[in-house]
């Protein structure tokens, strides 16, 4: 993108990574806790298929998106990581759903702490 | 079966009626049944008005209220609503006249909490009952006064007789009988027990909007020899008829809900009937009253159809050029002047009647200006559809006041044009600031007087169902 | 954002849980008002709903007696319930004593005023056009809106601590709540989102929707009305949490309390005797079933949606010519949202758990410019027309003269549609005959458009690989193996006028809207020649000779009406022409058969009465709906055909023998089962507690926004079902509140496969919010009942000796 990147050397930064697996209804949720928190990308796959405490769960439904299981997958610095796990750590109380958090690099640093967090509007 | 009985009866009482009305609209008698029952052109006109609507408020709620347990006490209250009004139009005797509209309050009550077992309907009609039972209380003492001063016992008697009487006691009966109407009609401030009546069944508003409250112009006009030898009374009906009908169309635009939004529009409208009465055009009054019940009527029956689909976003306001507005102001120009020449109202000679002129041709304006700048229709057709709809309907209002006038010129005092005066030059420009205002857009985002209007417009608090708990459909 | 503000935004998401949704008036979408419990047993869950609502959850004593008292609870059965759950009185006193027992209830009367606050200001800013003056600064969000007008509320006597509110609406929550513990925030809020569940579920569909345009005009969401309502406690001078919240945990009401409800044997015991005459029933037709040998080719193939009002017409088509009808969930598998010619609604033409996908809209072709043109003329006069009344209602100075001019025109109006509303609906037709339909004059965007609309994030059109994928998901699913020369796929709707719930009777697989459009596109799509190639490839093999058509059932008439088609040959347009002669006598046939359950109904004048009912504005009752349901029937229509099953069940055309690896019986059990349950629950509830969970009699109801009803003068907003959709009269029911019975032909091992893989299934019949029965055809037929846990038991009325239960899984 930026003409002067190959200048750059590739040092690489650390970083939390974040995977969170909740059910379909509950992407929006999800989607706005990682916005609200000032995670400015992630990646979402819809319609995950695996096995877990309650059992097989199928992936690809052709009728039905809202039992479908859908991944998160985002990375950000400490804090931010910290505020999306407070955030989610009551959802998981009482539904079912996981997440995983695990040190990372990466490259471009500014790729990932470039956004503040979106403030909520007034609805 | 009752629903049934009462409903034949109903339109056969109908017939009755308009047989009567065509004979007396030829022979042009009044007809007295004793001390009792004075039977003139302003009886028969609301017994038309009367029966029409209970007649297709019987027909509509056979079907409408299948398999309600309440059928019964529905059916015989509004037959039995519907005999007492009938009765109330024809009374002569002051004590009848009175206690026809003691009843009337009580059974519509009642009908307003038909639904026994939901609190919140009960407290409707409570509240309903105690402002009735305050206008017969005020009716009651206004014609005793009346009666004790006259020594008549008749209305007719007695207005024959009033011209004796000292102007102070004269107004104390006006003033009585002002706020008893003020009361059946649901105006500002005695519009509570309206707004707060959506419990009752749909047919029972439709019959209220269109029938009951009524009876308040009914009042004012059967006791308009009373009200009108008084300048100073007329011009404080213009005004309380005036601020009515303003406020409550103000009211009107905040709601929505549709019952309260028709609740609201009552209130205005019998706020503009009582403003005629005021200007001394009791027959206007009472053709709006009729016309108005028609209106009324159709909208409670047919609040089950507003739901459609809207995209949100504001109309589309499509510009209008100068020529249109040209267009438009001689339309409602030349609307004005042929509803004068309709109504038989002479610029010559300015009264009260240019005020519901001034109204006409707002109408009218307003009608032009929606239609001139609807873009989506061609301009031949924009241009043709003004007349075709604005002409029809003046000469639609224009045959029903003439009727009315021809039919009441038995009636004491049916047509009593008030001087012009400043007040009423006031009132009309209230009507065309307001119109402006609405039209600019000035009001819009104006959260304290949005939320004035929206909190004095609320029903009582006792009729509202804020737990879906205590409603019950029996 | 603060880590506590990150916390309490998930409480808020975690309180709602218990609600569920309600969507509005134009698209009602029938829903259980429990989902929000539905991973409790439903025993369990409606102990909930009577502690967090007052809502009951059983049907009333009144109703069991009278259904006891018809035979419509078989005394064996009974006797076997009431003994499972060790009652050994007689049925006779167990309803006395049950008459007797007084449900707890809910006293929540101390936040009347809170509730009469916070429903006034919900009611103005969801308004979607009722108004001319609307609140102002709605574009802001409801928050900001009502913090606006907050302050001037003269009805909260401390409206001074109004004035310095947080601008973000989380914020203003956390700072409403910062006396109280953060342990009890989730109570706390939940007993708020409880206080009026019609307003809270409402806006809870709204939140979530992400294709509703009035949200994204007029946003609201559940942090923005907690905020203002706890706000509005604080400024009536009502503590933030009442005394006794902290305690009401989920599952409090589990404590104290008769379990399991005395009516639970009498429901199950109702629901078996239903259910054994029904198995019986398809069971005798399975054994009959002729395999191998395929059927004469038939004329004509209609399929039509699974909704249980098309069994009845199935039947009279059936059996009025040479055609083979088959079920299908009534969107036609398209997940669409579909812009009619000339509007600006985008309406979302899919089920409920089914996100739209794509975008297909109407557009005018070339090949009928004078019927554009004067459709065009005749909808704008009408449209000018409207605008011009409404416009003169709501005019401050106007309004007085235009009442003087129109009211004559009412009175008329009024006469006619009260004393002749059937004459004036053929002189409505006569005169709509003239005003083309767009459809005989529009094209349907298939093509992708290059430059797709991607506003909201949905494309326009299909790509060709999306075309044919959804053919045949539909020939797969239903299990299709021959063509006739003539296929119709037929959508239906309702017709009916001055009924606010006029949506409930169109097509739940289509959102509440009418499938006529659904229909059109698939017949479309399979008339496309590159389909048919994939198709075929794909080893489905249309002939040549075989042409799709789309067609509506109106169901309140049960009129068939045939959108226009494309070109057909002379054998083609003979089908048709018979068909079409054919479809009529089936309407007169099926509404014979209806007209008795429709009170004051004749046989003899059965179409006469149907159109009356769909033309007048008096009729609270224009049709039965989906009143009745009961069972879902995933079967060959063999099964069926044969006999009556009352329009009271879901009929979904599966094919065992095409379908090895189950992917169909997943496809259809996880999604149009899943939406027969939704509806299921919508009649059941709406039945047995009427003003909690349904919306209590048309006759006081009150349209309010244009997106709900609300009783009388205002209060709560109303959900689910009127009563005069559910009940003959205020007392009796129509519907038969009982559990939906799944009913699947293919082999056990099977279905059981489908239950492991899905956990929202497995919930569904584990929590006993539905039952599962299976006829087995690899082991003669025989039934194998589903019990929670994942077990199977074989009932004993048809095989003693085989009583022991089995693992669900054979492995």
């Amino acid at each position: 993108m930026s003409d002067t990147s190959h200048n750059i050397e590739h040092t690489l930064h650390p970083l939390k990574k974040i995977e969170i697996i909740v059910k379909g209804k509950r992407e929006h949720f999800v989607q706005d806790l990682l916005e609200k928190s000032g995670v400015s990308g992630y990646t979402i796959h819809r319609n995950v298929a695996g096995k877990g405490a309650s059992g097989f769960h199928e992936g690809h439904l052709l009728f039905n998106d809202e039992a479908s299981l859908v991944m998160f997958f985002a990375v950000s610095d400490q804090s931010k990581i910290q505020a999306i796990i407070n955030g989610l750590s009551p959802l998981f109380e009482s539904s079912s759903g996981v997440m995983f958090v695990s040190d990372t690099k990466v490259v471009r640093l500014t790729k990932f702490l470039s956004a503040e967090g979106q403030q909520d509007d007034g609805s | 079966m009752l629903s049934s009985f009462t409903t034949r009866l109903t339109w056969l009482l109908f017939l009755c009626t308009v047989g009567a009305l065509v004979v007396h609209a030829v022979a042009g008698l009044d007809v007295s049944l004793g001390a009792l029952l004075r039977i003139d052109g302003l009886t028969l006109i609301m017994a038309v008005v009367v029966t029409f609507v209970s007649g297709i408020v019987h027909s509509f709620a056979r079907r409408y209220m299948a398999g309600s347990h309440h059928g019964g006490r529905f059916f015989s209250r509004l037959f039995g609503l519907t005999l007492v009004v009938l009765l109330l139009t024809a009374a002569d005797h002051l004590a009848l006249f009175a206690g026809c509209w003691a009843l009337m309050g009580w059974l519509l009550a009642d009908l307003i909490g038909l639904i026994r077992g939901w609190p919140q309907a009960r407290a409707a009609a409570r509240h309903a009952r105690w402002s009735f039972l305050g206008g017969s209380v005020l009716l009651a003492a206004a014609l005793a006064l009346l009666a004790g001063q006259t020594g008549a016992t008749t209305i007719s008697a007695a207005l024959s007789r009033i011209e004796s009487l000292p102007v102070g006691t004269l107004a104390s009966i006006a003033g009585l009988l002002i706020v008893a109407a003020m009361i059946q009609s649901a105006l500002i401030p005695f519009h509570r027990w309206l707004l707060s009546s959506m419990t009752a069944p749909t047919p029972v508003s439709a019959f209220m909007h269109a029938g009951l409250v009524n009876a308040g112009g009914l009042l004012l006009a059967r006791f308009a020899p009373v009200v009108a030898g008084l300048p100073e009374v007329m011009l404080a009906v213009v005004v309380v008829g005036a601020l009515s009908a303003l406020l409550a169309q103000a009211w009107m635009l905040v709601q929505v809900d549709v019952k309260r939004q028709l609740g609201c529009s009552t209130v205005a409208q019998m706020g503009f009937m009582v403003l005629q009465c005021g200007l001394g055009y009791f027959a206007a009054a009472i053709a709006h009253l009729v016309l108005h019940g028609f209106y009324k009527a159709y909208l409670f029956l047919s609040s089950g159809s507003t739901v459609v689909m809207k995209p949100p976003g504001a109309e589309a306001r499509d510009a209008s050029g100068g020529p249109a507005l040209v267009v438009t102001g001689l339309t409602a120009v030349a609307g004005g002047g042929l509803f004068m020449w309709f109504t038989g109202k002479s610029i010559a000679a300015p009264d009260g009647g240019l005020l519901l002129t001034l109204v006409v041709v707002l109408a009218v304006l307003h009608a032009a200006h929606t239609m001139l700048r609807t873009t989506a229709l061609s301009a031949p057709t924009r241009a043709v559809a003004v007349p075709l709809v604005v002409l029809p309907a003046l000469a639609l209002y224009a045959l029903v006041y003439n009727g009315i006038v021809a039919l009441t010129a038995t009636t004491p005092m049916a047509t009593a044009p008030a001087e012009g005066s400043v007040v009423h030059g006031l009132v009309g420009a209230l009507f065309v600031l307001a119109y402006i205002a609405v039209e600019r857009g000035w009001h819009l985002e104006r959260p304290r007087l949005y939320t004035l209007l929206l909190n004095t417009s609320q029903p009582a608090a006792s009729t509202v169902t804020t737990h879906r708990t205590e409603y019950h459909a029996h | 954002m603060p880590t506590d503000l990150s916390a309490l935004r998930a409480r808020v998401e975690n309180a709602a849980k218990v609600l569920g949704r309600c969507w509005p008036l134009q698209s009602y979408i029938a829903a259980n008002p429990l989902a929000g419990l539905e991973k409790l047993p439903f025993d369990e869950a409606v102990a909930e709903g009577q502690a967090l609502y007052g809502g009951r959850g059983y049907p009333s004593v009144a109703q069991l007696r009278a259904a006891w008292d018809a035979g419509a609870i078989n005394a064996n059965h009974l006797a076997d319930r009431l003994e499972a759950y060790g009652f050994t009185e007689s049925p006779a006193h167990l309803l006395d004593r049950m008459e007797a027992a007084t449900p707890p209830s809910v006293n929540r009367s101390n936040d009347s005023l809170l509730n009469r606050v916070m429903a006034k200001w919900l009611a103005v800013f969801v308004d979607q056009g009722q108004a001319t003056w609307t609140m102002p600064r709605r574009q802001e969000g409801f928050y900001a809106a009502w913090r606006a007008v907050a302050p001037y509320d003269t009805t909260l006597a401390h409206r001074d601590c109004l004035h310095d509110l947080p601008e973000r609406p989380l914020e203003a929550l956390a700072a409403a709540l910062s006396d109280v513990e953060p342990s009890q925030w989730e109570r706390v809020l939940r007993h708020h989102l409880t206080a009026l569940p019609g307003w809270a579920s409402f806006i809870k569909w709204r939140s979530q929707d992400r294709h509703d345009a009035w949200q994204a005009a007029h946003p609201i969401t559940m942090t923005g009305y907690l905020a203002a309502r706890l706000h509005t406690a604080r400024a009536i001078g009502l503590p933030v949490a009442p005394d006794g919240v902290a305690e009401a945990a989920v599952g409090a009401s589990r404590n104290g309390r008769d379990r399991p409800a005395m009516a639970a044997p009498w429901l199950e015991a109702w629901e078996a005797t239903y259910r054994e005459q029904l198995l019986h029933d398809v069971q005798a037709a399975a054994a009959t079933i002729h395999t191998g040998a395929a059927p004469d080719r038939p004329k004509a193939q209609l399929v039509f949606c699974i909704d249980v009002r098309s069994e009845v017409i199935r039947r009279h088509v059936e059996q009025a010519g040479p055609y083979q009808t088959f079920g299908y969930a009534g969107f036609f598998g398209l997940p669409m949202q579909f812009q009619p010619y000339d509007s600006d609604n985008r309406i979302t033409a899919c089920p409920p758990i089914v996100d739209p996908k794509h975008r297909i809209q109407e557009v005018c072709g070339d090949h009928r410019p004078d019927a554009a043109a004067a459709h065009e003329r005749w909808v704008a006069l009408g449209r000018a027309w409207q605008r011009l009344i409404k416009s003169l209602k709501h005019n401050v100075a106007a309004a007085f003269g235009f009442v003087e001019g129109s009211g004559g025109l009412f009175g008329v109006a009024m006469a006619a549609r009260t004393l002749i509303p059937g004459w004036l609906r053929t002189q409505h037709q006569a005169w709509a005959k003239r005003v083309p339909t767009s459809d005989t004059f529009c094209d349907l965007s298939l093509d992708r458009a290059p430059a797709a609309d991607h506003a909201d994030g949905l494309p326009v059109g299909l790509s060709a690989e999306e075309r044919s994928y959804y053919a045949e998901a539909a020939f797969r699913l239903m299990g299709w193996q021959q063509f006739a020369p003539v296929v119709v796929f037929t959508g239906h709707g309702s017709e009916t006028v001055n009924n606010p719930y006029a949506s409930s009777l169109d097509c739940g697989a289509c959102a509440g809207h009418p499938g006529g459009p659904n229909a059109r596109i698939l017949a479309a799509i399979c008339n496309d020649p590159a389909v048919r190639e994939v198709l075929s490839e794909r080893g489905i093999v249309i002939p040549e000779d075989t042409v799709f058509l789309a067609a509506e059932h109106t169901t309140t008439t049960d009129a068939v009406r045939l959108f226009h088609p494309p070109t057909l040959t002379e054998r083609q347009a003979k089908i048709v022409d018979q068909l079409r002669r054919d479809l009529h006598t089936a309407r007169v046939q099926a509404a014979a058969e209806r007209a008795p359950a429709l009170q004051g109904a004749r046989r003899s004048h059965a179409v006469a009465d149907t159109a009356r009912r769909a033309a007048d504005w008096a009729e609270t009752r224009p049709e039965w709906g989906l009143s009745g349901n009961a069972a879902f029937i995933m079967a060959p229509r063999a099964l069926t055909a044969e006999f009556s099953l009352d329009g009271r069940a879901f009929l979904h055309a599966y094919n065992w023998q095409t379908d090895d690896r189950g992917t169909a019986l997943e496809t259809i059990m996880t999604g149009p089962l899943v939406v027969g349950e939704w509806i299921n629950m919508q009649y059941y509830f709406s039945t047995v507690d009427n003003a909690v969970y349904g919306s209590g009699s048309k006759i006081t109801q009150n349209v309010v926004g244009n997106v709900g009803v609300w009783q009388g003068n205002g209060g709560d907003l109303m959900t689910g079902l009127p009563l005069q959709s559910l009940q003959v009269d205020d007392a009796t029911p129509y519907h038969h509140p009982l559990r939906l019975l799944a009913v699947v032909y293919a082999p056990r091992a099977r279905v059981s496969r489908v239950i492991e893989r899905n956990a929202q299934l497995r919930s569904l019949f584990d929590h006993e919010w539905m039952a599962l029965t299976v006829l087995d055809p690899e082991h003669s037929n025989r039934r194998y009942v589903y019990q929670p846990g994942g077990t199977w038991a074989t009932p004993s009325t048809e095989s003693r000796d085989d009583q022991d239960t089995e693992p669900a899984l054979a492995l």
